[in-house]
């Protein structure tokens, strides 16, 4: 491979608009620099990589502090859908996992789940309003499940309880009503619906009586999805930290779940992952998330 | 605004006049005499970051001899900040120079 092409391949740690902006440059820049030089090639390679998590990292948040809350928002409801949707199809399968302790007991049903699936797709592609009113129509069917008369959690009939329920879903719903109000524009792509596919195999499979899969009900699929949430929006620090952001709201919402329906205080180990990952997480990456951009926006980089 | 060397060197390099992405790299080695090599990342970055803030402009992309190039200016603003800060490495110096000659530590270079 040419050192032209291994720069246009480092290139790609930049932000598309930098990219397409001065990126011809660049690597001219860097190849001009490097000539002759095999260690400078290999450094400045490694600069425009380091150099363009930075640029992804520090970049400049959107326009306005709405744009910049609504964006937060989608993204952590586009998580939390595509989390609590693996869920759900783990609990059609098999009644019961550990992972349902993050959703609490809630009713079952395929309206909650379709619609789910659907806000979660409709946001991955990039359609945020409609993504939002599925959402709400989701958890509308979902809370009706679980209050109703034919539930089988009739004996958590305490208005503490149903209380308890609606709290828990406070976050992912608030951010499902901002997507409707005021949704962040975002760029249409039906790539982004291989997530899509990713959750809903991990789900469909959670429930699976074959030894290879079985790891999922023994930990907890949602433990599994977590920690990969939790790695994601550690990951999303050196490359966005708005992303991060919506990470760490959506480990929040679950956090909320599982304090609010009675999952919690933890029993045993797993439980004691799941605490972390719902509690600390979030907090810690939002604490480095706000020291980056408050370090990003003072003074020039370098 | 706070100025690191690599920088303070950048925008340093374009007092003269505008120059491309190379030159300037090569012309902040020259400033500091050897003691800040910028890589490329760290120059746009830096570029990038003084266009955001109105201290550099871009002119128009062109090739030469092959290569994409762009020549950056300083702002009247980007004067004034390099100015700035030019002054207060100054004053800064000085201070340090005083104390360590009052305390018999040697003129400092």
């Amino acid at each position: 491979m040419s050192w032209d092409r291994i720069f246009d391949v480092a290139l790609y740690a930049y932000p598309r608009e930098m990219r397409d902006r001065v990126g011809t440059e660049m690597r001219d820049t860097a190849l001009e620099l490097s000539a002759g030089s095999r260690r400078r090639l290999i450094s400045e390679s490694f600069s425009l990589i380091s150099g363009g998590l930075r640029a992804r990292g520090g970049a400049p948040a959107p326009a306005s502090k709405r744009e910049m809350v609504a964006d937060c928002c989608a993204r952590a409801v586009t998580v939390w859908s595509l989390v609590t949707f693996a869920l759900l199809l783990g609990w059609e399968r098999l009644n019961y996992t550990p992972g349902h302790k993050i959703i609490g007991v809630i009713a079952e049903g395929l309206p909650a789940t379709g619609l789910l699936a659907l806000a979660a797709g409709l946001s991955l592609v990039g359609y945020r309003r409609l993504a939002g009113l599925a959402g709400i129509a989701s958890i509308g069917f979902i809370l009706a499940g679980a209050l109703s008369p034919g539930s089988f959690l009739l004996w958590h009939s305490s208005s503490a309880y149903h209380l308890r329920l609606a709290a828990s879903y406070a976050v992912p719903t608030a951010c499902y009503l901002v997507m409707v109000l005021a949704p962040a524009a975002r760029r249409r792509s039906t790539r982004h619906l291989a997530w899509l596919l990713v959750v809903g195999l991990l789900g469909g499979i959670s429930a699976s009586p074959y030894p290879p899969v079985r790891l999922f009900p023994v930990v907890g699929l949602s433990n599994v999805l977590l920690l990969s949430v939790a790695i994601a929006g550690t990951y999303s620090l050196a490359v966005n930290v708005w992303r991060s952001i919506g990470f760490a709201v959506a480990l929040i919402a679950f956090g909320i779940m599982s304090w609010t329906t009675g999952s919690l205080p933890v029993a045993n180990l797993f439980d004691y992952l799941h605490a972390a990952l719902t509690t600390l997480a979030p907090v810690a990456l939002i604490a480095t998330a706000a020291a980056r951009l408050v370090s990003a926006r003072r003074g020039l980089p370098g | 605004m706070e100025f690191r060397p690599p920088s303070y060197y950048a925008l340093a390099a374009l007092i003269d006049g505008p120059l491309h992405g190379y030159a300037i790299i090569k012309r902040a080695a020259e400033l500091s005499d050897g003691d800040v090599r910028l890589s490329t990342g760290t120059l746009y970055a830096a570029l990038d970051r003084a266009m955001g803030e109105g201290l550099v402009v871009a002119g128009e992309p062109y090739v030469e001899r092959g290569r994409n190039r762009r020549d950056y200016e300083l702002t009247p603003t980007g004067r004034k900040a390099l100015q700035g800060e030019a002054a207060a490495l100054a004053r800064a110096a000085e201070t340090v120079s005083l104390r360590l000659r009052a305390a018999g530590g040697g003129a400092a270079a």
